[in-house]
């Protein structure tokens, strides 16, 4: 009779497999005086007393050798990071340069914070590889056997080629609840973490090393994420954002005493001493220095690190008579629904991203009337099929057209097309593959798999990728030099995510930035207020989230557009709200250079 | 860098590697199918590469890959070195000066020649402060018959002949200590070794945690003297386990290659009145001891 077995395949290396029968690693210590104790090594007498058993029996020139080797080893000089040495032959093959700022940042955060530290570098200068050098030189020391790195869902990935590609680390994603107890580098989501059943296998292991990155999240002590990182037992603990404070020093004390307790006091020493008010620090010098002692924040700028140069130029589009049509019969349509929103106290919103399709593309504006006509009542129903026949029926776009001409001026160099519509970016790749070019697409629907593989056939093999918005979160794209914007977002922190993919630390190149938008519709007045009045891309980068924090508008500048949209009248109307706009922004940054809290961070 | 080149010739030699060297101080190894798949994993096939003996030698050669201490394939062919040395067992069969001819009957005089166990390991203590790390290499060796513990005993075993089977004709003491045993008798004199020596190293670490210790301590108080709850009294418990196993200094010690190594005493007897004396002699380090 034919039996069958079936044995699994384990994926991940499973540390209680291979150690079950082995003693823990050091036995009880021993107390030399009042100041340390010596920890004997409980393992190598039980691999002794194995080796015995079974016979093993080396020659005596292997002997010596290891005790030569010992010798050598130990006298050279550790005062110096061992992570650059050991990864030096690695660096070289794989291209990859460690900037003297991150090789100082790594020696400070283990020699003088005792690993323990904040990474606050701005967008770009990159906090993964220092992170991920701390990490590995506590690993060579022997100080690290088990670390747990957490972050947002959609940089998994990235930790864990970053990890394993650049510092030769065996990390782990984490996709089952064993993978905890059985894997000693693990990266995880901290939304999956910090829920059940996950949370309590986690809290009950002691980490030596955690790092949290985009850790921001954890301002707010009152949240979960919070409370769950608190109560993690770590030794070394790394925390990783661009920005540490945005609204309000409160959240500066919260991160800190989550790092190291005690350090600013407690919240109403903290509060009597630096606090003048949410965001003006008392005695900013004082804070300075208590800051400085665990927070690293390196920053862009003359003197500090060089970068390549951003060459942003805005392109006005005249649109096509078809698209003229189609945009004239949005607005007077969307006009009409504005003054019946306001007596019926409907939402506008959805025509609102109706007319900023239509700037995009009117392929993204007919799948919206498509939908908005199938929901719609009876006397709605006839507009909306009128609009959709118009949107149907244009044959050219002109800002296609645009696209393919700068597509030509920049044929050698990769590029990357952002667009903010899934309908747009159809379009967009159907009409660049015709022109022979090589196309890829990425958006949010990706698995995270497939945005591996796609990053890579865009590297490999691309000529340009075309984006949705969430190709602005985290990928790097340092061997990219071209952006183009097909359309502009309306939150212009996004347009600086999305150049940040480009124009970060490891870019050779300059960077070109092509801003692409429609002459006499909405995207127009966009264009002006972030090119001409506000000057966006000669900011800082960290200075216009301050400006916008400052003034509340991070999360409703969209609305606060709409808002504008809204209330004007006529386009006289909307050029004056603009203005106003500009002139609010401009004044808060002049203010802003005054005191800014980011500017406590040493 | 002559030590480099020496420990890596002999590396090679061992493993079967053919190595020939440029004039720029870099190695050009001819790994074998089975050399590779030893330094590489299983299943590697045989190739060719460059190891560099500095980093003047390792930016001049674009291929050759850095092969200092700390450097990765040093690290590697360390661990491959310490995998292969772990344990060996070996006879002395010549002491120069003192045991040439290799024939025990005439070695002996007229004492009997017997072998006696010791156990022998290289122990790699770890002098860890909050931010920094010293090694030291020392070797220990315990007789199996007697007990003694003795440092230093290795180098005098260099420049002795040592072979795997021993010299025909020559018995073998009996173990009266055990491995287990002898670990212990290792570790005692480790601790008293440490015991003696000047603490200086650990004492400003342990300055700086108490200090660290006290911010924390004060911290907590204050903040459970205002609302005082389990979690906090929970949490200032783990945090102050968490500074102490961060800054706490501390010395690790393992063993990190041993060896049990007969080594020849010789035992004279003589007779006083009714009284049988003995007398052992160990020819490695020239000592006598007296036995009773």
């Amino acid at each position: 009779m034919e039996i069958r077995i079936t044995v699994p395949i384990l994926k991940n290396t499973y540390r209680t497999f291979l150690s079950a029968s082995e003693p823990e690693e050091f036995k009880e210590p021993v107390a030399i005086n009042d100041h340390y104790s010596v920890y004997f090594s409980q393992r190598s007498l039980h691999r002794l007393v194995c080796d015995l058993r079974s016979g093993v029996d080396c020659s005596w020139e292997w002997h010596k050798l290891a005790r030569f080797g010992a010798e050598l080893t130990q006298r050279s000089d550790f005062a110096q990071l061992l992570c650059p040495v050991h990864l030096a032959s690695h660096w070289k093959a794989v291209g990859v340069i460690p900037y003297p700022h991150q090789l100082h940042t790594a020696h400070r955060v283990i020699e003088e914070m005792r690993g323990r530290a904040i990474l606050a570098d701005e967008v770009g200068l990159g906090k993964t590889i220092e992170a991920g050098m701390i990490l590995k030189e506590y690993i060579l020391r022997g100080l690290v056997r088990r670390a747990l790195i957490l972050t947002p869902v959609s940089l998994c990935w990235q930790w864990f080629e970053e990890l394993r590609s650049k510092f030769r680390i065996p990390v782990t994603l984490q996709r089952s609840q064993y993978d905890w107890s059985r894997c000693d580098y693990l990266i995880a989501s901290i939304d999956t973490a910090k829920r059940e059943p996950h949370r309590a296998v986690i809290l009950a292991m002691d980490w030596d090393m955690l790092i949290v990155d985009e850790a921001h999240r954890l301002k707010n002590s009152n949240t979960q994420n919070w409370k769950f990182v608190n109560a993690l037992e770590k030794k070394y603990f790394l925390m990783l954002t661009a920005t540490p404070v945005q609204n309000d020093l409160k959240e500066l004390y919260n991160l800190i005493t989550l790092l190291k307790p005690g350090q600013l006091g407690t919240y109403s020493s903290f509060r009597q001493r630096f606090v003048v008010d949410k965001r003006t620090p008392r005695d900013p010098e004082a804070l300075r220095s208590l800051l400085g002692q665990v927070m690293i924040r390196n920053r862009r700028g003359t003197g500090t690190i060089e970068f390549t140069k951003r060459i942003v130029k805005p392109v006005s589009v005249e649109l096509t008579a078809g698209e003229k049509e189609l945009y004239g019969a949005v607005n007077s349509f969307i006009r009409q629904q504005m003054e019946k929103s306001l007596a019926e106290k409907h939402t506008i919103l959805p025509y609102i991203v109706l007319l900023r399709e239509v700037c995009s593309s009117a392929w993204a504006a007919a799948l919206t009337l498509k939908k908005l006509s199938e929901k719609a009542e009876r006397d709605l129903k006839g507009e909306l099929l009128h609009l959709l026949k118009l949107a149907v029926n244009i044959e050219t776009s002109a800002k296609m057209q645009e696209l393919l001409k700068l597509m030509e001026i920049r044929r050698d160099e990769k590029t990357i097309v952002f667009t903010e519509y899934r309908g747009t970016q159809a379009f967009i790749k159907k009409h660049l593959e015709a022109s022979g070019l090589a196309t890829v697409t990425f958006d949010g629907t990706l698995s995270a798999g497939r945005k591996e593989f796609t990053k890579f056939l865009f590297r490999r093999y691309g000529d340009v990728l075309v984006s949705t918005e969430s190709g602005g979160e985290g990928i790097n794209l340092q061997y990219c030099s071209t952006v183009i914007n097909f359309d502009l977002p309306w939150n212009p922190m996004r347009l600086e995510q999305r150049i940040g993919r480009v124009h970060r630390l490891g870019q050779t190149k300059d960077v070109h930035v092509f801003n692409l938008a429609t002459l006499g519709t909405i995207e127009e007045h966009i264009l002006r207020l972030l090119h001409e009045k506000i000057n966006l891309f000669e900011m800082v980068v960290g200075e216009l989230d301050a400006i916008l924090t400052h003034l509340q508008l991070t999360r409703s500048f969209e609305s606060h557009l709409v808002d504008i949209i809204t209330r004007a009248k006529n386009e006289s109307d909307l050029a004056r709200e603009f203005d106003v706009l500009a002139h609010t922004l401009l004044a808060a940054r002049h203010s802003q250079r005054g005191a800014s809290i980011l500017d406590l961070v040493p | 860098m002559g030590e480099l080149q020496d420990f890596l010739r002999e590396f090679c030699q061992y493993i079967d590697i053919n190595c020939r060297w440029t004039k720029d101080d870099v190695a050009i190894l001819e790994l074998s199918d089975e050399a590779a798949s030893l330094v590489d994993g299983p299943r590697t096939p045989g190739y060719t590469c460059q190891l560099a003996l500095s980093y003047e030698s390792a930016q001049r050669q674009k291929d050759a890959k850095l092969f200092v201490p700390g450097s990765y394939h040093w690290d590697r062919f360390q661990e491959i070195t310490l995998e292969k040395a772990r344990f060996c067992r070996q006879y002395v069969v010549r002491v120069p000066g003192c045991m040439d001819t290799g024939e025990a009957a005439l070695e002996a005089d007229d004492g009997q020649l017997i072998y006696e166990p010791h156990l022998l390991a290289h122990w790699r203590l770890s002098y860890r402060t909050d931010h920094t790390t010293t090694h030291r290499i020392l070797d220990l060796t315990v007789n199996l018959t007697s007990g003694d513990t003795t440092s230093g005993y290795y180098h005098s075993l260099l420049g002795c002949q040592l072979a795997k089977t021993p010299l025909p004709g020559v018995a073998q003491a009996k173990r009266r200590i055990n491995i287990k045993k002898a670990y212990d008798y290792m570790i005692q004199d480790i601790a008293y070794m440490l015991a003696q020596e000047d603490a200086t190293w650990a004492l400003s670490a342990s300055n700086r945690l108490q200090e660290e210790l006290q911010a924390l301590e004060k911290y907590y108080d204050q903040a459970i003297g205002t609302a005082p709850s389990d979690l906090l009294m929970a949490e200032k418990a783990m945090r102050t386990k968490e500074l102490k196993n961060r800054l706490q200094p501390k010395v690790m010690a393992s063993p990190f290659a041993t060896a049990l190594v007969y080594v020849p005493m010789i035992i004279y007897e003589a007779r006083f009145d009714n009284d049988t004396r003995y007398l052992r002699f160990d020819p490695i380090i020239g000592q006598a001891t007296g036995l009773h």
